[in-house]
């Protein structure tokens, strides 16, 4: 004897629209994290790599290439910056990915650089 | 990937997934503070794994892993349980909408059967409600997809067998 009908997602799906627990106004809260989100890509995209040399870039710039030598030298050993770049190259996020990635995996360097990029 | 590809992708993939998502954040996390966080942080994330070189083939059910594991890590934190106390303040909200303690509202049960269930069986159901097919939910939770119908199957008998309680108890 069957006592309930079956299980389905749209009863699922309708049990869980159920659970919000305060209005949520999804359109209005997508548009302006983009605009938040759109600035932080641009200044992120334009520190990946140290070739961009703009005067307000300088500070973070600093700030992510002496992070970056940290999580080097955390992970490699301290001679290891110094042997891989010459005293005129920058360190930066777009040369230190492909090292970072072979030796610590796809996740564990995005969560290093996302910590790299943490505040700016 | 360079930066302004990566960029434009982010954005066109947020546009697409953004709403689904942060109605999933916002499900999981019962708060909209805290779901729009997870949602700006999973698209950094994003962002950041096309410029790894990343490549995502399912970005709708990469995000909702990224993100469900970025709400687990936030519920774990010490911090944010003692200042924000998400279940409790599920609870509190959802003790408003209550009329009486033991009145059947779509929130107690939801909550129940979360309870109820494995981690891995509700995370799979999650999947699955927000339109994920099989062979997608099984590459997000890096498990194969006969385990993901084992475990959907788990689920809706745990489901179904709470329910027959419920309305043999009445």
């Amino acid at each position: 004897m069957k006592f309930l009908p079956r299980l389905n997602l749209g009863f699922w799906k309708r049990a869980q629209s159920g659970v919000s627990a305060e209005p949520i106004l999804l359109g209005q809260a997508s548009v302006s994290g983009l605009d938040e989100l759109s600035k932080r890509l641009s200044r992120w995209g334009s520190l990946w790599s140290a070739e961009n040399e703009a005067e307000d870039n300088s500070t973070a710039q600093a700030l992510v290439t002496e992070r970056l030598t940290v999580w080097l030298e955390r992970s490699f050993g301290e001679h290891l910056p110094a042997s891989l770049y010459g005293d005129g190259d920058a360190i930066s996020l777009s040369s230190s990915i492909p090292i970072l990635t072979a030796f610590l995996g796809r996740r564990a360097t995005r969560e290093l650089s996302r910590s790299v990029l943490q505040d700016i | 990937m360079d930066a302004k590809r990566a960029r434009e992708s982010t954005i066109h993939v947020y546009q697409a997934h953004a709403p689904a998502l942060l109605g999933y954040a916002h499900r999981l996390t019962r708060n909209n503070e805290l779901a729009q966080d997870a949602v700006q942080e999973t698209f950094l994330r994003f962002f950041l794994a096309l410029m790894q070189g990343e490549e995502i083939k399912s970005p709708g059910a990469w995000l909702h892993r990224v993100a469900h594991n970025y709400v687990l890590e936030i519920l774990k934190s010490a911090h944010v349980r003692r200042d924000v106390s998400l279940d409790e303040a599920g609870e509190g909200r959802l003790g408003d909408e209550r009329s009486t303690p033991g009145s059947d509202s779509f929130g107690d049960w939801v909550e129940s059967a979360r309870q109820l269930l494995a981690p891995r069986e509700w995370a799979c159901l999650q999947l699955r409600s927000e339109g994920f097919d099989y062979t997608e939910i099984a590459a997000e939770l890096a498990i194969r997809p006969g385990t993901v119908g084992a475990l959907l199957h788990r689920a809706t008998e745990k489901l179904r067998s709470r329910l027959r309680k419920k309305v043999r108890s009445k």
